[in-house]
């Protein structure tokens, strides 16, 4: 295993998209971070003296909002990064002397984890551009590190969902297209969640016009009322804990840190346990499957 | 005879279709033995097999004395290398790098002796260029570098020559020839390029419709093969006697047909035999390739 992970780690730093990938993030989050930063500040407005007063648009705010790019930059890397062990049958060299399937599954969850994590970390790293903008950091240590755990936990449960679709398709053409969809949808589904949740209960703040007996307008607020698109209970806790499992699901609500609903959408620690539950049965799963599998 | 590999009633199904069905066959030490059989024969399947790239659906191999179904297959197979189809390198990689890879793979401590299966191969000028660009032949040359590494002694090359121009193909022969030769190497090819194979095999193994029909080694082959007359008679043991008074060389091939291994004059045999009461019925020459053996082998399973 420790010779597998070795070689496979000497490959991923050999791989030139994975540098390219890496410095595109680091550069684009330092680059918007630092934009909207700049944007709050030079453009003083009852929304950014809000935010800023309120202290959300504090420097780690942008640390965490890149989550959803960095799940549909995973797929590009991992499709190609695995997909070569099958596209070049540079995995038959593996096998043919002797190296157990479960790990050269486990070497290649690793690397493609590893990878992943390093995407999310370059993100986090750039959206520190937004430091000198905004002042200091503000929320405390042990919140950074659970906010940390978290996307690293659902960047490290797509990989592995990744790698499982990599080893059971075995095609890199087919995996690349595959994988990228798979993100897309898995985003979509997420946004989609999310958006139903944030439907509010009531609907009130609308006025009605109209034209009283002697032809004056008059305008009448509307009383406060249900909204049909609010998803009440029990499907509302059904859903808000498919979006906290969902890895674009977590991902989302870590972008949108400084919603209003943070709070009542989160659930921290079912998405942890979410978390570590899809990197346990996808691995399981991974390597019961590959173990079979005729390769070519 | 010490054998590196044997298979016994392997069986190997898709599906419906059955690839291999109860092939058996057996490699012995030191052997360049040419997997002979037309397309879809099943080669490549007993190849990927043997690898460890697919398991057989009926039926069992060892390697090195060691059943395929023991735990302990996969510490053996760190004897082998393995050309399978086409090579097996990082396209976008050297090709040291690709050695330093599979060196990674293997665990060993250093990279010392890769220059010399660089040299070995002929790739010792290739440097840093990527295997992207190299030609059909040097990529071939680097799969077996690949395969090379860690000093294995069993080596499968899977149609070794398919898409070399001639020069590639003979490089690649000698190159065989020379791990044989040198390093000691088993060597376990196929190929369905049965002039080229026959330059190469010390022993035969001919596959049809995914089952062995005929091991062979070269100088039985060569036996089977070799000019003679093919003589029929009404006795072929007055035919033995008679030629044994010639001392001509000869095989019995039944109790009518005999292989005569000379150029005889007809009218001095049909006399000699006649005397002892025996008809020759009918000689012609017989003069068989590797070919038109494999033909006569295949057409006959029918």
């Amino acid at each position: 295993m420790r010779k597998l992970l070795r070689a496979d780690l000497s490959r991923l730093f050999k791989n030139n998209l994975f540098w390219f990938l890496t410095l595109c993030l680091l550069v684009w989050s330092a680059v918007s971070s630092y934009d909207n930063a700049c944007n709050l500040i030079n453009n003083p407005g009852p929304y950014s003296d809000i935010v800023i007063g309120m202290g959300i648009a504090v420097p780690e705010s942008f640390c965490f909002d890149g989550g959803p790019i960095v799940l549909v930059i995973i797929p590009v890397f991992a499709s190609m990064f695995l997909g070569t062990e099958f596209s070049d049958g540079t995995m038959r060299n593996k096998i043919v002397v002797g190296s157990k399937r479960k790990n050269i599954y486990l070497s290649h969850l690793i690397t493609t984890g590893a990878a992943s994590l390093v995407f999310c970390a370059m993100w986090h790293i750039g959206a520190l551009s937004a430091l000198p903008v905004l002042g200091v950091w503000k929320i405390g240590v042990l919140t950074w590190a659970l906010m940390v755990i978290k996307s690293a936990l659902f960047v490290f449960a797509f990989a592995s969902v990744l790698c499982l679709i990599s080893h059971i398709v075995a095609n890199k053409a087919a995996v690349a297209v595959f994988e990228i969809v798979f993100a897309l949808v898995v985003l979509m589904a997420g946004s989609m969640l999310y958006n139903m949740l944030l439907e509010p209960e009531m609907i009130s703040g609308g006025v009605t016009i109209s034209a009283n007996e002697n032809g004056e307008t008059v305008m009448q607020p509307i009383e406060p009322h249900p909204n049909p698109d609010y998803v009440a209970e029990p499907e509302r806790s059904v859903l808000k804990k498919a979006l906290n499992t969902l890895p674009s699901g977590q991902a989302i609500l870590l972008a949108n840190i400084t919603s209003s609903n943070e709070e009542q959408l989160d659930l921290p620690i079912y998405s942890y346990c979410a978390s570590c539950a899809i990197i346990l049965v996808s691995t399981a799963a991974g390597m019961f499957i590959f173990k079979r599998k005729d390769l070519k | 005879m010490e054998y590196v590999m044997t298979a016994r009633s392997v069986c190997k199904e898709y599906g419906k279709f059955r690839a291999l069905s109860g092939l058996s066959m057996s490699v012995p030490k030191g052997a360049i033995y040419g997997l002979v059989g037309k397309n879809g024969a099943g080669k490549t399947t007993l190849i990927r097999i043997i690898c460890g790239l697919q398991t057989p659906t009926i039926g069992e191999y060892t390697l090195y004395g060691v059943n395929s179904k023991s735990p302990k297959i996969d510490g053996v197979r760190r004897r082998m290398g393995a050309v399978v189809e086409t090579p097996s390198i990082y396209l976008d990689m050297s090709a040291r790098q690709n050695l330093e890879e599979q060196y990674r793979v293997l665990g060993m401590p250093s990279f010392e002796g890769i220059d010399a299966l660089l040299k070995l191969v002929g790739l010792e000028d290739a440097g840093k260029k990527k295997s992207k660009n190299f030609s059909l032949g040097m990529r071939q040359r680097l799969g077996i570098a690949v395969a090379l590494c860690g000093n294995p002694d069993f080596l499968v090359l899977d149609e070794p020559a398919n898409g070399l121009d001639p020069q590639g193909i003979v490089e690649i022969r000698e190159l065989i020839l020379k791990l044989n030769r040198e390093n000691n190497i088993t060597v376990l090819i196929s190929s369905h390029i049965l002039d080229e194979l026959s330059r190469l095999a010390t022993h035969y193994g001919f596959i049809d419709g995914g089952k062995m029909i005929k091991e062979i080694s070269s100088d039985e082959l060569e036996a089977a093969c070799r000019k003679c007359q093919r003589a029929e008679v009404s006795d072929a043991a007055v035919l033995a006697r008679v030629l044994d008074g010639m001392n001509v060389e000869y095989r019995i091939i039944s109790d009518k047909e005999a292989d005569i291994y000379a150029k005889l004059n007809i009218t001095s045999l049909a006399k000699a035999l006649s005397e002892q009461g025996c008809e020759l019925i009918s000689i012609h020459e017989k003069d068989e390739s590797l070919e038109s053996y494999y033909l006569n082998l295949v057409s006959g399973n029918r």
